[in-house]
């Protein structure tokens, strides 16, 4: 590999080796590397240029953003604490009266199969009580 | 990015379809640094950046519904938001726009010589065309692959390979005159 391509895959691929994608064309750049004394002070050159980019437009982070933007997703026309409000209680609520109605249904069904069983057993009681007055006769 | 972190996006995105707070909270919070990093390095103004941040956000939490699970990654949608609203603004300002950088922001500890290359780099960048300015944002400064830039920019790879080979030689080209009388 010539010089010349070698700072055209520098352009295409960037300074990080360890971006450069695993083909051919990385063996060939690599070993153009291993033998040439000017590749590698073109490499690092381009490295500094690289590096000085990242400072040139360094972030800083920026203060209250998030609780900004919550405050204006909050007061937009939709409304934020109405959407909360019909997912996290609301909805919950709706898959919760099926099961609410299931078990009054459930309650009301067992409590009147209580009642025949105590009206069976009152009759069985009094059945029990004339056969007493009639032995005692 | 990795298939993972994408997988949890989408999850917590159709939540947010589904009017969820909480899950666009996270979300939000997840997102909000990196692409605030984005703008700023497209618009180079942190009062604008934040802005244009505010609003992508904005239209995440109203145009949930216009995201299509499987067609396009989130991170792709999200950015794609943060580029238009950044071409919006500079249409706008345009005519306004006098060249002039967020001296403000360059960080303390540099030298003279220093901060006079940091601006000639930051001027370079500012001028360079949009789309160039974008694959080289993404893929040398946030770490994105070609191929997730491509997306974003809806072009090929090798077109994306291009635009930051463009870039690039402009930066060193530029960079080589503005030192060069040294």
């Amino acid at each position: 590999m010539e010089i010349e391509a070698f700072e055209s895959y520098l352009d295409r691929h960037g300074s990080d080796p360890d971006r450069w994608p695993a083909n051919d064309e990385k063996k060939h750049v690599i070993q153009l590397l291993n033998g040439s004394e000017r590749a590698r002070h073109i490499l690092q050159e381009t490295q500094d240029l690289h590096s000085m980019l990242e400072t040139a437009l360094h972030v800083r982070d920026p203060i209250g953003l998030e609780t900004r933007i919550l405050a204006a997703v909050r007061s937009s026309k939709e409304n934020w604490w109405t959407s909360t409000i019909a997912q996290w209680i609301l909805k919950p609520a709706f898959v919760a009266l099926p099961l609410l109605v299931g078990f009054v249904i459930g309650l009301a069904a067992t409590d009147s199969s209580l009642v025949v069983e105590h009206e069976l057993a009152t009759a069985q009681f009094d059945d029990h009580s004339d056969l007493l007055a009639i032995s005692n006769e | 990015m990795k298939d993972s972190d994408s997988d949890v996006d989408a999850a917590l995105m159709l939540r947010v379809q589904q009017r969820d707070g909480g899950a666009f909270e996270q979300l939000m919070r997840k997102h909000v640094r990196p692409l605030h990093s984005y703008a700023y390095r497209l618009c180079q103004s942190s009062a604008e950046a934040e802005e244009i941040v505010q609003d992508t956000f904005l239209r995440v939490w109203s145009r949930a519904k216009t995201w299509v699970p499987n067609r396009v990654k989130f991170t792709t949608w999200l950015y794609q938001i943060t580029r238009n609203l950044c071409i919006d603004r500079f249409r706008k300002q345009y005519a306004e726009f006098d060249g002039s950088i967020d001296l403000d922001l360059l960080p303390d500890t540099q030298t003279n010589e220093n901060k006079e290359l940091i601006l000639a780099l930051r001027q370079v960048v500012q001028e360079l065309p949009e789309r160039q300015r974008t694959a080289l944002v993404l893929c040398q400064l946030q770490g994105w692959s070609q191929a997730e830039t491509a997306s974003l920019l809806s072009v090929s790879v090798e077109a994306v390979e291009s635009l930051l080979a463009r870039a690039r030689r402009t930066l060193r080209n530029k960079l080589t005159t503005t030192e060069s009388p040294k």
